[in-house]
């Protein structure tokens, strides 16, 4: 509740703070989705449930957007029951993020406070917090975080929680990006979380790329993570090898609160080494095709397995295409094979577009007594007032192990507006 | 361990600073990508304008293949501001947030050309896959707000 009250705040300050820089410029983005939603479950009782639901995604950007100075960035969603007897709460919401940035004329540091999305080598965290990240020196970055993290309220509730970290990074363009994170949660005081991690890109000639990432848990004192790609493109091809290999121990974690199956799995002393390549082929700017193999290795419990697939997409005009795609995988036993077949198409027309997405699965083990799985949707939109208003409608059917006849349908509402409020030359 | 980690990172640091104090280039990313035409409603290929020029980004590694869904983590690790120049932290959260309830393919159904996970019955194919690389699901659903969804289950 503090950290509510604590946006609340946030939102007040960060509109008295922008209120002057508005009798010179400011841009104002709203991005709404509202959403109606119904589908009908039928419980273990035998009992027909009925969803009945409507959401409002919204996204509020003010201030300096298009360019350096002090904005304010709001998202956050919220769900009412509308005559539904399927969810157990009558409302859901989140705020996502709600966080005042700063970037000076020249660019030197950029500063976040408030609620936000950390992504930083090993940093993939919501917290509530600051965070700022220097270019004072050319070539390198240096950031650094610290806060509470958004993802323990459900832990206890959120005292004796925090989280901070930091990344350094040096780049030298045309030869390498190299960076070295480092990122340590507590959960109610406890240490949850300390990792290290490397991020690199080597440049190589001809075009030739390595990019990858490497974590190294400090509470396990085991690597997690090793996942490291090439590009090698040679005219209309590109041919993406990759290679990952995670080590259990050190990529899970054994907290009482998170699900049990990763609880399970860090304790198995197991490893996965994923070894594939993507394979992309333009025969024009129009057509992509895309063959993926994948080969999955283990140290204990299972036998390899292996993944094909391939994917065809031709664009046909500015945001009109069709795709197929047609996969295989295949596990050590039946149980966990399966081979999957996808075709969709999304057609624009001047104002509106149509849409529609097939997709069928077939599995060599029956689950829950059933072989085949079958979804296909369809979707229509229009748009309005130069696009700023679109109203967008789909139906789904699926019929899977899971649900004998499952009919839904989605209505989404999306308004935009992007403004920009001046009143003197910038 | 810890005193040696904190070394290296100490070390490392005080290197890198050294090598980048006698480098020149003092290049900043834009804060927003120029507004050529409205991007994020289709994937874009940056090589299209950009060639493979390796200055002042490797462009080419921000390509959006078919299949950039499934690695652009990668380059999102490496730096998000690259990022951030089309993507605002709203389309990001579509799917990185710790509470969104609908799941990306439903929240975008008719976008049916962005090769979002989850898409169809993925509640029957999870059991292969999570069997074959349960490591693609902890790292979404691997925190104590996220795994709220494998818990009604999975316990």
């Amino acid at each position: 509740m503090q950290h509510g009250r604590f946006t609340y705040v946030l939102f007040f300050i960060g509109f008295l703070l922008l209120a002057p820089s508005s009798t010179l410029a400011a841009d104002l983005q709203v991005s709404s989705d509202t959403i109606f939603r119904n589908f009908d479950r039928q419980a273990a009782t035998g009992k027909k449930l009925t969803s009945d639901s409507a959401y409002e995604y919204l996204q509020l950007n003010y201030g300096d957007l298009k360019s350096t100075g002090l904005s304010l960035h709001v998202n956050g969603w919220g769900r009412i029951n509308l005559a539904d007897n399927y969810n157990n709460k009558d409302t859901a919401g989140e705020l996502l993020h709600a966080y005042l940035q700063y970037v000076p004329v020249k660019q030197t540091f950029q500063l976040r406070a408030g609620r936000q999305y950390i992504f930083e080598g090993v940093a993939r965290d919501s917290i509530d917090g600051i965070y700022v990240k220097t270019f004072l020196i050319p070539t390198v970055t240096v950031s650094a975080y610290g806060g509470s993290p958004v993802s323990l309220d459900t832990s206890n509730g959120r005292n004796g929680d925090f989280i901070y970290g930091g990344k350094l990074t040096h780049s030298l363009p045309k030869l390498y990006d190299v960076g070295l994170s480092y990122k340590y949660i507590a959960d109610n005081s406890t240490r949850k979380e300390e990792s290290l991690g490397t991020d690199l890109t080597l440049l190589f000639p001809w075009n030739i790329s390595l990019l990858g990432h490497s974590v190294y848990n400090m509470i396990s004192k085991d690597w997690g993570e090793h996942s490291y790609d090439m590009r090698f493109p040679l005219g209309p091809v590109t041919i993406q090898p990759f290679l990952q290999h995670f080590r259990y121990e050190g990529f899970f974690n054994n907290r009482s609160n998170t699900a049990n199956p990763f609880r399970f799995l860090q304790g198995t002393g197991n490893t996965l080494t994923v070894v594939g390549t993507d394979v992309f082929y333009y025969p024009s700017e129009h057509e992509e095709f895309v063959l993926r193999f994948k080969n999955y290795d283990y140290k204990d419990r299972f036998k390899s397995s292996q993944f094909y697939s391939i994917l065809a997409i031709k664009k046909l005009k500015i945001l009109s295409e069709v795709g197929a795609e047609v996969g295989r995988m295949q596990g050590s036993n039946d149980e966990n094979r399966y081979i999957l077949s996808r075709g969709y198409f999304y057609w624009n027309t001047l104002h509106g577009f149509v849409t529609g997405d097939v997709m069928f699965v077939r599995y060599d083990k029956a689950i829950y007594t059933k072989r085949t799985s079958l979804f296909a949707s369809v979707g229509i939109g229009k748009k309005f007032f130069n696009d700023r208003f679109s109203v967008k409608l789909s139906f789904d059917y699926s019929k899977d192990p899971y649900f004998d006849e499952d009919y839904r349908w989605m209505l989404k509402l999306n308004y935009l507006l992007d403004k920009t409020f001046s009143s003197l030359p910038r | 361990m810890k005193t040696i980690c904190y070394t290296t990172l100490l070390l490392a640091g005080l290197s890198l600073l050294l090598v980048a104090c006698a480098s020149q280039n003092s290049y900043r990313l834009p804060t927003t990508h120029p507004q050529i035409y409205e991007l994020g409603e289709r994937r874009e290929f940056c090589t299209k304008c950009h060639g493979f020029k390796k200055e002042p980004i490797d462009f080419e590694r921000y390509n959006h293949t078919a299949t950039f869904t499934d690695s652009h983590r990668l380059v999102a690790y490496q730096d998000e501001g690259v990022c951030a120049l089309c993507h605002n932290q709203g389309f990001c959260s579509d799917c990185h947030a710790t509470h969104v309830e609908l799941k990306p393919s439903l929240k975008s159904q008719t976008e049916n050309y962005r090769r979002v996970q989850h898409r169809g019955d993925y509640l029957s194919r999870h059991r292969i896959e999570g069997r074959i690389d349960p490591t693609s699901c902890f790292r979404c659903h691997g925190n104590p707000k996220s795994a709220q969804t494998c818990q009604s289950c999975h316990g």
